[in-house]
């Protein structure tokens, strides 16, 4: 429950912050110049805000677009993403948006216009070819898209731009927006797993494996292409059974012909994430693990990620062929 | 711990009692009071006095690290009923113009509102804003001391429109702190708890002074110790740190090696399976 609202006075009479703040009638609402002011002071405690993060409405002034990460495609050579929001509403301990921001509130900005127009700027540089965009780097895609709107947004706004490719990444179960209307080729949701011992130690908050496999197949059915990241995989002893597993259950009801990607990466972090997140968490066994941490992404001893990597390749491969795996590997 | 700084000796007399506070017999600029975890400075009215107290009661507390700070005391607002309590949500320095942002994530007791600090009794209260002399002296002082989740302004109001400061007595303002003291320390010990639990997780096996004590280890070395020991201690909890091997270890290189074939025999992720 959101006790308190932060409104940059800038987007104070936007209608979608006003949309927004119709939900938290009862929120105490403060008003500031820019959401900076709130979220980005040093000595503010991730761990201890995210037990009740509070929202901040704001304008995204500039580097609305910007190049995805490497290691970020699926098939795509002009890859680029966008946050219409800033942290997320679960709370994985592998993740590291934990060590990204000083500040656990959400961010959403409501100018999501400008996202348009910087998109068009984009496929201008592009001239006869297709971009992907990718909208969950920052954020979960979907797990707030009942109070913001995004996905009704964006989907207009894809449909209007066939050369543009985007990319919901999801671990919700939120896809009402997405089934009030036809599905769209330029469109691919997907969806992030890991084995149900990950799932119950590491992801708090996050929509049950199940619930999200019938969401999956509920989209699939209506046509959106899916899309499917094990991303991070995370080695324990019986990974092999874990993984084994998990794949069956996701694969056993999904129509091959729907899936568009299937992507994959080991644990890893950049590290000064990775402090930041032992100094965090310092008794998180996530982090305690068998790590390369002098590398500048800290993940798995090479043995371990190797065998990890090679596993799930083979066993992925076996389910939807080579042409649809992507290594994310940086 | 908890760090209180309040402007007055009227505001403090409430929390002096509900704490069963002693005098500090060691020399201070400002007043200080305390017990086994609640400390007390009386700063004097102004944002500077503000400032000073808590630079100076930190060090007093040895530069405690992860204590909880409260400015406590009274405030004036147009329109709030004499005697609410608020939570500064912001904080502004109305002469530089300077504005926090103190987080409420765990102030869930109390309703919030903006305050401004000003340098002259404000009694035209021209916006909706709580009106004090010693939050943005307070605020800006202690932000360095704690993280910003644990540094609050708790402001009672003691002046509004229909009740100028004119009305304003010693008794009257000491009966106003009163009779929120106990709300004040419930929030306190809420906070303090949320230090507690980070802290918690801090705690490293007692097996460590005693490795410490017998080996000599490089700064380097003491860093790499007890991140090992955080370690082991995360992914094995139940195991102590001293084992036969460590105690019959020779030297701190010795110590590091061993304990670092322990971890390599440990699952990788305890959580499995």
């Amino acid at each position: 429950m959101t006790r308190l609202v932060y409104i940059e006075d800038a987007v104070a009479a936007h209608p979608r912050a006003q949309r927004i703040l119709a939900h938290f009638a009862k929120a105490t609402r403060v008003h500031c110049s820019r959401y900076s002011e709130v979220f980005n002071p040093r000595a503010q405690n991730f761990r201890l805000q995210k037990s009740d993060p509070a929202l901040l409405l704001a304008r995204k002034l500039n580097k609305l677009v910007l190049p995805a990460p490497t290691g970020y495609a699926i098939g795509g050579l002009n890859n680029y993403y966008f946050s219409h929001m800033l942290n997320c509403v679960y709370d994985c301990r592998y993740c590291f948006l934990q060590g990204m921001f000083r500040s656990a509130h959400y961010v959403v900005f409501v100018n999501y216009e400008d996202f348009a127009q910087a998109i068009d700027g984009v496929l201008a540089q592009h001239r006869d070819e297709d971009c992907w965009f990718f909208s969950g780097h920052d954020c979960d895609s979907l797990a707030y898209d009942p109070l913001t709107g995004f996905a009704q947004w964006a989907l207009e706004c894809f449909a209007a731009r066939p050369r543009a490719q985007l990319e919901f990444r999801t671990k919700s179960t939120q896809i009402r927006s997405l089934l009030a209307r036809p599905a769209l080729n330029n469109v691919v949701v997907a969806f992030s797993f890991t084995p149900q011992s990950v799932h119950a130690a590491l992801e708090n908050k996050v929509p049950g494996i199940d619930k999200r496999i019938a969401a999956m197949l509920q989209l699939a059915h209506a046509g959106w292409r899916i899309g499917l990241r094990f991303d991070p995989l995370i080695y324990s002893e019986g990974y092999a059974v874990d993984y084994g597993q998990l794949f069956e259950r996701v694969f056993s009801d999904l129509p091959v012909s729907s899936v568009h990607s299937v992507s994959f990466g080991a644990f890893r972090l950049p590290r000064d994430s990775f402090k930041t997140l032992v100094n965090l968490y310092p008794g998180e066994p996530l982090l305690a693990g068998p790590l390369n941490t002098d590398a500048a992404m800290v993940g798995y001893r090479d043995n371990l990620e190797t065998e990890l990597l090679e596993f799930c390749r083979a066993r992925l491969s076996d389910y939807v062929g080579d042409n649809k795996l992507y290594p994310c590997q940086p | 711990m908890i760090a209180y700084v309040l402007a007055m000796r009227e505001e403090a007399q409430p929390l002096i009692s509900h704490f069963a506070l002693q005098r500090c017999k060691t020399t201070t600029l400002f007043p200080v009071f305390y017990n086994a975890q609640t400390w007390l400075t009386i700063c004097g009215v102004g944002k500077a006095n503000a400032a000073a107290a808590v630079t100076e009661l930190f060090h007093v507390v040895r530069h405690k690290r992860d204590a909880v700070w409260l400015n406590v005391g009274i405030a004036g607002h147009a329109d709030l009923p004499i005697g609410t309590l608020r939570s500064a949500h912001s904080v502004l320095d109305g002469a530089s113009r300077q504005r926090w942002y103190p987080p409420q994530v765990l102030m869930r007791r109390v309703a919030s509102g903006a305050l401004t600090s000003v340098d002259a009794p404000e009694t035209a209260y021209p916006d909706d804003s709580l009106y004090d002399m010693e939050s943005a002296g307070f605020y800006s002082a202690a932000l360095r001391c704690s993280t910003a989740e644990v540094v609050q302004c708790l402001k009672i109001v003691s002046d509004n429109r229909e009740h100028g400061t004119d009305r304003l007595s010693p008794q009257g303002i000491t009966e106003l702190v009163a009779a929120q003291v106990k709300i004040i320390a419930e929030i306190c010990a809420e906070l303090r708890e949320a230090t507690y639990s980070l802290r918690a997780d801090q705690e490293i096996d007692p097996g460590l002074s005693e490795l410490l004590g017998k080996h000599r280890f490089s700064v380097t070395q003491q860093r790499q110790l007890m991140r090992l020991a955080q370690r082991l201690a995360a992914r094995a909890p139940q195991q102590p740190l001293l084992d036969d091997e460590l105690a019959s270890a020779r030297s701190s290189r010795e110590v590091l090696r061993a304990l670092e074939q322990r971890l390599d025999t440990l699952p990788v992720f305890p959580h499995a399976g």
